[in-house]
């Protein structure tokens, strides 16, 4: 009975999970498939030259240049806030945790179109260093709660201690905390470098036409002026591949329940 | 004990955050309030008049726009209900049972986390839509009417399992964090007890786990609620998905007002569902307490 | 302290640069008075030296425009900077510099369409000035009334049309011996194979509105819209109209509910050009109106089996249009060169390209269509209607009428389920 169920579980799990994954890539590598027939007809390999000459690399390049900066952005606005609020006792310290959910809260359009009233007046749509101030919104969240979390975990009598020593308040966190919530700050790092590198809509209102990130390059294919199926799941395979292999680090080298913050992106 | 700071210099610290916040976040907000009564205009070099106008279209009974805000909610609630039975059986599954192979399960289900909403609402569109495979198997198993639409369809059939696949791993990773948290000599003692597994699991794990469970629940809402992605690409053209319609009179009409107060309206409801649920979870923990 | 302090002024000054960075451009602004000579117009462009264009479209659109820009910079040695994106964007980009009272911008030529260039031209974006006149290639145009008008409303000569979009009825060339011929066949057709009609969601895909507007232009009489032109628009006109029984003996939203009985899926509107076509692709439908360029990148995709493609323009005709094209902003510091630019997209040289490399639209000007290798091409490739069927009556889309239908189609027709 017990083996029973484990393998319709696991079968059932990896089929469901595999086969969007498996349909992508069939359409990415045909080349001829009439919608009657059940398979491609023709295999190739146009599809992904076609993106690579649209300016897949371009893309790339954003997306892999925004995101860094989005986690090294969130992180210094984090640490300060998550250092107060997690190792010293203050009042209304739930309000303002729950405060930090808020941007999580509110509809990326709602923020996205009064943002888009102020970049548009500043000159600054389409303007690099905005989007990452856009990303940032959904990111600094999961920054700040990974961070707090470490700094909460931490024996308060080691500051005092430092501080008995003669450190200053600079030196303590820089020296004692820092290493200390090295743990918070990657797991941080990592939805917030997933938040960026999944960041769609808000790009889409405020980045055009120079900001191309992966997913407006890919939206360019799937809900823009035509479907693609092709192109579009080219750009798939480019996404997904680097995606299964931080699965295969995770699972190795952070304790899976941090990487629940990565589920909300849309 | 933590030492005392006084809300001030926390104040100080914060500060970064707080500028932060204000410029990007805040500002925006403020902005959209004001375009819902008229206040201020993107589009208009016309001046500023005060006009409760939009309000009243949106609030009217027969109007697209009540309809777009309880479709948004039904169809993410009926997701999240979804994926938290999903869930639990899972979590279930993972943390008490081992077998051979377990890890590389366990890495698999991980996977919908890591491939953007975009790509995963398209990948469904292809297995959902008429002649797709899951479409094809599904007919052929006589599970569904061969006839019967599953993607762009009115009810939100393909929203539904695209944000089903795509947000129960989070659960599944949520809900175990909390089953570790449960003292597992529990677990043992009632079974010791002569309880067969299923009965300890409701009577003891259930209640254990469920202020993890109901606030991954609420998170699950909430980003399916405002999300944009999948309900472009599945969605039917009624009804829409709030923010979709907003989209619309944003880009295709230059409908400002209109935009700005579906907003408002969307925000509110989003922070409203959120803290009514949390005060109704309390009340509802403290009681059993 | 002095640790926090240092913190908080470095994260201040951050932040502040971050913010901070709103950039202009100078530049020269286009004739004002009398119009100028040509020469003098190159002669000035080739002065200013550079230009913008911003442009949307399809991937091949991007692809053709891209090809095109190397061949202009080396013939007249003026650089093109090319921004492919929306064209909501770009309206917004012009009417927020507009509210900031920016006189020189960086947009030189913007590619769009009917409806947003009405929205920009009463926003004052667009720039006053009737150069449609100014550009020799422009009087090649195949009417001059689209000098005058897109889509018909009235453009003062302020934009010039660049390509000519064209929906046709597409069928199941297998499957279907006997599509209906003309519109007073088409619901007869479609109660005789139910389930076997489809047309997109107008708000997503222009074949759902192009087929909108001609539907009621056939039901109505085309007068009746023709004569609206150049009068103010009237909203109330439209919505009265289409609830009125007309000479067909149907109303349009009466037409709408009877078709929708008999469609595929009653209810249900695929979600743009590309979901229609896929449908079709897959055998679920067998006719459908369609873009010919949508057709074109399907079959060159793979996607969907030339041999049951099968292509016409049902009488009396299928509107022509969008007519998309050319117009310059008020604010544009470049706008000799944009001028001598668009002279150019309207050479026979890029037009004759539209057909024969980009595939699937006309060409806007005359002495292209009777070259014998377009001819060719019409003939032999799958994705095209013949030419005579196009070419006359010269039937155009009423752009604001149908703008108004698009958004009283989902309250009426999608949401009467």
């Amino acid at each position: 009975m017990k083996r029973i169920s484990i393998s319709i579980v696991s079968v059932a799990m990896v089929l469901i999970i595999f086969f969007p994954v498996f349909v992508i890539f069939e359409w990415a590598f045909s080349t001829i498939w009439y919608g009657t027939s059940l398979f491609p007809t023709q295999l190739g390999f146009r599809s992904f030259i076609q993106v690579i000459q649209a300016g897949l690399g371009k893309s790339l390049i954003l997306s892999f240049t925004i995101a860094p900066l989005v986690v090294l952005f969130s992180a210094l606005i984090s640490i300060p806030a998550a250092y107060i609020i997690g190792t010293k006792d203050i009042k209304s310290k739930k309000l303002i945790e729950n405060l930090f959910l808020i941007p999580l809260i509110v509809p990326p359009i709602v923020s996205g179109i009064g943002i888009l009233s102020i970049y548009t007046q500043l000159g600054l749509i389409g303007n690099y260093m905005a989007i990452v101030l856009v990303h940032m919104i959904g990111a600094t969240p999961y920054m700040f709660r990974s961070v707090e979390a470490s700094f909460e975990s931490i024996d308060p009598s080691i500051e005092e201690a430092a501080r008995v020593l003669g450190a200053t308040r600079l030196r303590t966190i820089l020296r004692i905390y820092l290493p200390l919530v090295t743990p918070g700050l990657l797991s941080g790092s990592v939805f917030a470098f997933s938040w960026s590198l999944n960041e769609f809509l808000l790009t889409l209102l405020l980045g055009l036409p120079n900001i191309v990130t992966l997913p407006v390059f890919l939206y360019r294919y799937v809900g823009g002026y035509y479907i693609s199926p092709g192109p579009a799941s080219a750009i798939s395979v480019f996404l997904i591949v680097p995606s299964l292999f931080i699965v295969y680090l995770m699972e190795k080298y952070i304790k899976s329940e941090y990487v629940a913050g990565a589920g909300i992106k849309g | 004990m933590k030492p005392k700071v006084k809300f001030s210099v926390a104040l100080l610290y914060l500060s970064p955050v707080i500028i932060f916040y204000s410029f990007i976040f805040v500002l925006p907000l403020i902005l959209v309030f004001l375009q819902s009564f008229g206040l201020y205009s993107l589009g208009s070099t016309k001046p500023p008049k005060f006009t409760l106008e939009y309000y009243l279209k949106f609030f009217d009974l027969k109007g697209p726009y009540l309809e777009s805000l309880w479709f948004s909610f039904w169809n993410s609630a009926l997701a999240t209900v979804i994926i938290s039975i999903i869930s639990f059986f899972l979590a279930i599954f993972f943390y008490f049972v081992n077998f051979k192979g377990k890890s590389f399960i366990s890495a698999t289900y991980k996977i919908p986390l890591f491939i953007p909403y975009l790509i995963s609402a398209f990948a469904w569109w292809n297995l959902l839509s008429p002649g797709g495979y899951v479409q094809r198997l599904l007919a052929a198993a006589r599970i569904v009417n061969p006839n019967m639409l599953l993607v762009n369809d009115p009810n939100g059939i393909g929203i539904i399992v695209a944000n089903v696949w795509m947000n129960f791993p989070y659960m599944v990773l949520l809900i175990i964090g909390t089953l570790k948290m449960i003292d597992p000599t529990l677990i043992e003692a009632s079974r010791t007890l002569g309880s067969t597994f299923w009965k300890s699991v409701f009577k003891i794990v259930l209640p254990l786990s469920m202020p993890g469970f109901l606030a991954g629940s609420i998170l699950s809402f909430i980003g399916m609620f405002g999300a944009f992605s999948v309900a472009f690409i599945l969605g039917a053209s009624w009804p829409q998905y709030m923010s979709i319609s907003i989209y619309n009179d944003v880009t295709q009409f230059s409908q400002y007002g209109m935009a700005s107060v579906q907003s408002v309206v969307y925000m509110i409801s989003a922070i409203l569902i959120t803290y009514l649920y949390t005060k109704i979870i309390a009340k509802i923990q403290g009681e059993r307490k | 302290m002095r640790g926090k302090v240092i913190i908080f002024v470095a994260l201040i000054v951050l932040l502040a640069v971050i913010t901070a960075m709103a950039d202009t451009s100078s530049g020269l602004t286009g004739p004002q008075g009398p119009i100028p000579s040509w020469d003098t117009v190159v002669q000035m462009a080739k002065q200013e030296g550079s230009v913008s264009w911003y442009a949307y479209g399809a991937e091949y659109d991007k692809l053709y425009f891209e090809s095109l820009i190397p061949k202009f910079e080396k013939q007249y040695g003026i650089k093109v900077n090319f921004i492919f994106g929306d064209w909501y964007a770009f309206l917004q980009k012009l009417l927020t510099e507009k509210k900031a009272g920016q006189s020189v911008g960086d947009m030189d030529l913007v590619f769009t369409w009917s409806i947003p260039f009405n929205d920009a031209w009463n926003a004052g974006v667009v720039w006053k000035y009737p150069w449609s006149y100014v550009i020799p290639n422009a009087r090649n145009i195949v009417d001059a009334y689209l000098l005058q008008y897109t889509d018909m409303i009235p453009t003062n000569g302020a934009f010039v049309p660049f390509i000519w979009w064209q929906v046709a009825f597409l069928y199941n060339k297998q499957m279907v011996k006997n599509p209906p011929q003309s519109w007073d066949d088409l619901m007869a057709w479609v109660k005789a194979n139910p389930g076997k009609f489809t047309y997109c969601d107008p708000n997503t895909g222009g074949s759902g509105h192009t087929f909108l507007i001609t539907l009621s232009q056939w039901l109505y009489g085309y007068d009746r819209y023709y004569n609206s032109m150049g009068l103010p628009y009237n909203k109330a006109l439209g919505s009265e109209l289409w609830n009125t029984v007309g000479p067909k003996g149907y109303s349009l939203w009466g037409y709408l509910k009877e078709l929708q009985k008999y469609m595929y899926q009653p209810g249900f509107y695929p979600a743009g050009n590309s979901a229609a076509i896929s449908l079709f692709s897959k055998g679920q439908v067998w006719l459908e109106p369609q873009w010919l360029d949508v057709t074109a990148s399907w079959i060159k995709q793979g996607l969907l089996d030339p041999n049951i493609v099968g292509l016409y323009i049902p009488k009396p005709t299928m509107d022509a249009g969008g007519m998309d094209g050319l117009f310059i902003p008020y604010n544009a510091p470049h706008k000799y060169a944009a001028m001598v630019l668009a002279n150019y997209l309207l050479s026979n040289e890029v037009q004759t390209g539209i057909v024969l490399d980009r595939g699937g639209a006309f060409p806007v000007v005359t002495g292209v269509m009777n070259k014998p290798e377009v001819i060719q091409a019409i003939k032999t490739q799958p994705y095209w209607v013949p030419l005579d069927s196009v070419t006359n009556p010269l039937w155009l889309r009423s752009g604001l009428y149908m703008d108004e239908l698009m958004k009283d189609w989902t309250q009426i027709i999608a949401k009467s389920q």
